[in-house]
């Protein structure tokens, strides 16, 4: 079941109680959470980008499990845009952007990032690998891509995405939402992995 | 003249750097501000150059020729950290909430430039007269980014607070007394030292001769004093997270000889512990003792004499300057660690997620370095990151939600 709006102002109301509370940190609006009657909660875009460091990067591919991984440094750039101060982002150009708020899933709680329309509407594409796991802990790294014709000015702060909730069975001790994008205050490029089914397919018998 | 030739491209050069730097990525005014400033002092200086000839005055020409070199050597550190400002390894998001401390104790004039120093002691430069309402503190850069030690700017912004509100001046004459008093105290040992000079203790003040024979324990003392001063303003404003930062940065000491122009390490952290014992800080049992004191440096036995005198008259100064510096801090209503806010935000840092409603963000901090000492905490979390990696985002992350905080309750 999706959470309706006045479920998650609910929740976040009570996110100071218990063990497991779901925190969103700036806290939002309440009265405006439970006003909006939406079943989704707006989030907004927070100061850190990433963008990819074209000239020194021939092609961004899966890991080798036998070479280290090469360095998010050396694939990537950051750029810190305070608040007050807009960031360009060019028709056709990819950048990694980052929620202003920190989330904290419960483990009963999954969710999925979606744009605002509004922006969909003049190009935006706020993100495409949308799932957020029970037990997730920190800001949520966009994929923010201009599909439009025209230079769009983004600015910290601004609602950028909304994060629908919807409820899961918790698993026994297991919080799925913890690998290496957990507790992030910046965007992160992550990691492809080949793994093991993968791998014994691309090795064929000769 | 080929002198006022290579001055001219020299101050050119400069400027052209200058001008190159002014299209870096500044996430903060103030360093395009003081770029500005440099900017328009070599603009000024490159004018009056132009004006001079191979007829002017030989002397003035020279004269003027060494002054602008003197304003490139002067200079060119700071544009170098000013370009280091712009790094993205600098934790940003402490800059509002430091600047906002700044203005508490320097008043609402003065600027800030945050930025990381190749160079491992923080640094500050202080009272430029061309850039008079800058503070300009950095970190040594392999830690520039760990919210962990934001309290050692605390020091920096201590030397700016001497200087500001002219501290040398208020203590300089008791600082002096005391350093005479010393010596007489140790008349025999000074009478030794300095054989051939033959006055009595009521000349010593008077004595031209003898006068200058204490001037450099006057001057060790009173620099012992500046640092002694910053290091109780930093541990007023973040109370045990600045003894903490302190520790991890210096302790048990760093190779090499005693500066006398500070007092010894082991004493600077017992006069911590003076102070958190006046300030209801709590430090561990025996923080001074995890500090060991650094070998004298080589001097004469004159020199020894007037070491040992200034660190006694310095020594003698601290419960004076603890008490100083609160006095002068709650008269600047500067802000400090608030207990009920440590508390809640270790709390949240227990979920890992932010503090927030940390009216003071030294909370935060202080919250961190408790969290940092607890060793169960996430134990039984499982994680891809080392806890110190997720406590500097949450550190940080928490900062830039009590600037949040404090933009949504000012703002109309």
């Amino acid at each position: 079941m999706i959470l309706n709006s006045s479920q998650i102002a609910h929740l976040l109301e009570a996110q100071d109680e218990g063990a497991d509370p779901l925190v969103i940190t700036p806290f939002p609006n309440i009265e405006k959470v439970r006003a909006s009657g939406s079943a989704s909660i707006d989030l907004r875009l927070g100061c850190w980008f990433v963008t990819l460091r074209r000239p020194r990067t021939s092609e961004l591919t899966f890991a080798d499990p036998t070479e280290p991984s090469p360095s998010e440094a050396r694939l990537t750039k950051k750029h810190y845009i305070p608040f007050g101060k807009k960031f360009v982002l060019h028709p056709g150009c990819f950048v990694l952007g980052i929620t202003l708020e920190w989330i904290r899933l419960k483990r009963n709680l999954a969710g999925y990032v979606t744009g605002r329309s509004s922006w969909g509407r003049r190009g935006l594409v706020i993100a495409t690998a949308i799932g957020v796991h029970p037990g997730f802990t920190g800001c949520l790294t966009l994929e923010l891509s201009n599909m439009g014709e025209v230079p769009l000015k983004i600015q910290p702060g601004t609602r950028i995405c909304q994060l629908f909730l919807h409820e899961v069975e918790p698993q026994a001790d297991q919080l799925v939402g913890r690998g290496s994008f957990n507790a992030k205050r910046q965007p992160v490029l992550g990691i492809v992995r080949v793994d093991e089914f993968a791998e014994k397919l691309a090795n064929p018998l000769a | 003249m080929l002198m006022l030739e290579y001055a001219e491209k020299r101050l050119v050069a400069f400027l052209h750097q200058i001008e190159q730097l002014e299209q870096s990525d500044f996430p903060y005014c103030h360093s395009e501000e003081a770029l500005g400033a440099l900017e328009q002092e070599v603009k000024r200086n490159l004018q009056y150059l132009r004006q001079l000839s191979d007829d002017s005055n030989p002397k003035a020409l020279q004269g003027f020729c060494s002054e602008t070199l003197g304003l490139l050597m002067n200079y060119l550190p700071i544009l170098g950290f000013v370009l280091r400002s712009t790094n993205v390894r600098n934790a940003f998001e402490a800059y509002s909430p430091l600047l906002g401390l700044a203005r508490c104790l320097l008043g609402p004039e003065a600027k800030l430039v945050i930025s990381s120093e190749w160079d491992y002691t923080p640094h500050t430069f202080l009272q430029d007269p061309l850039l008079p309402r800058f503070v300009l503190i950095g970190l040594p850069a392999s830690e520039s980014g760990n919210a962990l030690l934001i309290p050692l700017a605390g020091h920096e912004l201590g030397h700016s607070l001497w200087h500001n509100d002219r501290f040398e001046a208020l203590l300089g004459d008791d600082l002096k007394n005391c350093v005479l008093n010393a010596i007489k105290a140790r008349w025999p040992e000074y009478e030794k030292v300095y054989p051939d000079l033959r006055i009595t203790q009521t000349e010593l003040d008077t004595d031209l001769f003898a006068v200058r024979t204490w001037q450099k324990a006057a001057a060790w003392a009173m620099k012992q004093l500046e640092e002694s001063f910053c290091d109780i303003v930093g541990l007023f404003l973040f109370g045990d997270s600045y003894a903490h930062a302190f520790a991890y940065l210096v302790s048990p000491a760093w190779p090499g000889d005693r500066s006398p122009v500070y007092p010894n390490l082991h004493r600077r952290a017992a006069d911590l512990e003076r102070a958190a014992a006046k300030y209801d800080v709590r430090l561990q049992s025996g923080y001074a003792d995890t500090f060991t004191d650094f070998p004298d440096p080589s001097l004469t036995d004159q020199g020894k004499f007037l070491l040992s005198v200034a660190d006694s008259a310095s020594a003698s100064f601290i419960d004076r300057l603890i008490e100083t510096v609160e006095l002068t801090l709650t008269g600047k209503s500067a802000p400090r660690p608030i207990p009920r806010e440590i508390t809640e935000a270790r709390g949240r840092f227990k979920l890992e997620v932010p503090a927030r409603q940390c009216t003071a963000f030294a909370s935060i901090l202080c919250a961190g370095w408790e969290a940092l000492h607890d060793e169960a905490l996430w134990k039984d979390l499982p994680q891809a990151q080392s806890k110190d990696e997720i406590l500097r985002e949450i550190i940080l992350k928490s900062i830039e939600v009590h600037e949040i905080e404090q933009l949504m309750s000012t703002t109309p």
